[in-house]
């Protein structure tokens, strides 16, 4: 685990560091998610020899449009998601062209080629997790919140709410199918 | 993985790990989701686009803002952690069983990887991962200048940096040539 966060100490959300061009910080909390959305786009396609460089371009990217003054008109996770996803996606059309102008003689070490249907690109999520959270009760919402975004433990969850741990478990249950149903067709 | 429920256990566990800011690797998670790793991806992917991101750490930061600033991030953490050229040498060199005499090129390109010389994205895993330790930072964490050819070279650094540049003609580093080192920050044979 890394040390206590000695940064962002004033809460302000991402909304609020690219409106007040605080853009090292809004970057620097989305560094780990851009590596975890371009792992999964890469899950099972290749291997990991080539995360670090798609990262590096998702990166650069989002640095270049944030020295630009880009702004938009999504939440920046969802910019963050999509920029890693279109890396994943540039770079296997280069991969591909760079095959076939050198013959197909570049190795991927063993992975599926990058030309294999891609075990994501089906799914489309069409339900936004913070639309999901809302639409519960207020006792399950406050659950929720407490497992998924402030990552407490069942038991912590008990105690905060005052509540029996299996108590807990069952608003837990209900809140993944719910979620379950909106994230996934 | 059998069931919809242990995935979606899965997921609240990824998502509670991000959340404490143990920065959890989601491939370890794709694995144990099994079959299930699709539905697991797309809800992971879904969750965090839309949940507030932990608090970076201070070396996270230092990073940003150098990329930002156009400054070699590398050279950011390094001063960071308070190390010289030559004590992250010796560290890599130690941690990563290099011989002695391949202590004089690791440290040049090493030095050439801090300026953008030398392209990040190809260097080897346990390369990142010894500078990783080495600036106590998450191994997602090394990101470093785009490479020549890709974008701009830092030409810029400490007292001392371009000095020490000078001294590396690009055809000739010092020491033996050594094919370990060399694969070590993704020179071709």
């Amino acid at each position: 685990m890394r040390p206590a966060p000695t940064t962002d100490e004033t809460g302000d959300d991402d909304a609020t560091l690219l409106e007040r061009g605080r853009h090292g910080e809004l970057l620097a909390r989305h560094l780990g998610d851009v590596r975890t959305h371009v792992a999964i786009r890469l899950w099972r396609r290749h291997h990991d020899e080539y995360l670090d460089e798609i990262v590096q371009r998702a990166v650069e990217r989002l640095v270049r449009e944030l020295r630009a003054g880009k702004r938009y008109g999504v939440p920046y996770g969802v910019v963050v998601r999509k920029v890693s996803e279109w890396a994943v996606k540039d770079w296997i059309a280069e991969y591909t062209q760079a095959r076939a102008r050198d013959g197909g003689d570049l190795d991927i070490s063993g992975g599926a080629a990058p030309t294999a249907p891609d075990a994501f690109g089906e799914v489309e999520v069409t339900v936004a997790f913070e639309e999901t959270l809302a639409r519960l009760s207020p006792d399950d919402r406050e659950a929720a919140r407490l497992a998924w975004i402030e990552g407490m433990p069942p038991a912590a969850i008990a105690r905060r709410l005052g509540c029996t741990r299996n108590a807990v478990d069952q608003r837990l249950h209900r809140i993944r199918v719910h979620l379950r149903k909106a994230l996934l067709p | 993985m059998r069931s919809d429920d242990g995935v979606m256990a899965l997921v609240e566990e990824f998502a509670a790990a991000r959340a404490r800011g143990e920065e959890p690797d989601v491939r370890e998670y794709l694995e144990r989701a099994g079959d299930h790793a699709g539905e697991f991806g797309s809800m992971v992917s879904a969750i965090i686009s839309a949940t507030p991101p932990p608090a970076p750490s201070a070396e996270a930061l230092a990073s940003a803002h150098a990329l930002l600033a156009s400054e070699p991030p590398l050279l950011a953490l390094r001063h960071r952690r308070g190390l010289t050229v030559d004590e992250l040498a010796d560290h890599l060199v130690g941690e990563l069983g290099i011989a002695p005499a391949g202590r004089p090129r690791l440290r040049a390109l090493y030095q050439r990887l801090e300026a953008g010389l030398v392209d990040a994205a190809g260097i080897a895993a346990r390369l990142r991962s010894a500078l990783a330790t080495a600036f106590d930072v998450a191994e997602g964490e090394i990101v470093a200048p785009p490479a020549a050819g890709r974008g701009v070279v830092f030409a810029r650094g400490p007292e001392g940096w371009e000095g020490a540049l000078d001294d590396l003609p690009v055809d000739a580093l010092p020491g033996p040539p050594s094919a370990e080192v060399d694969d070590l920050f993704g020179l071709p044979a």
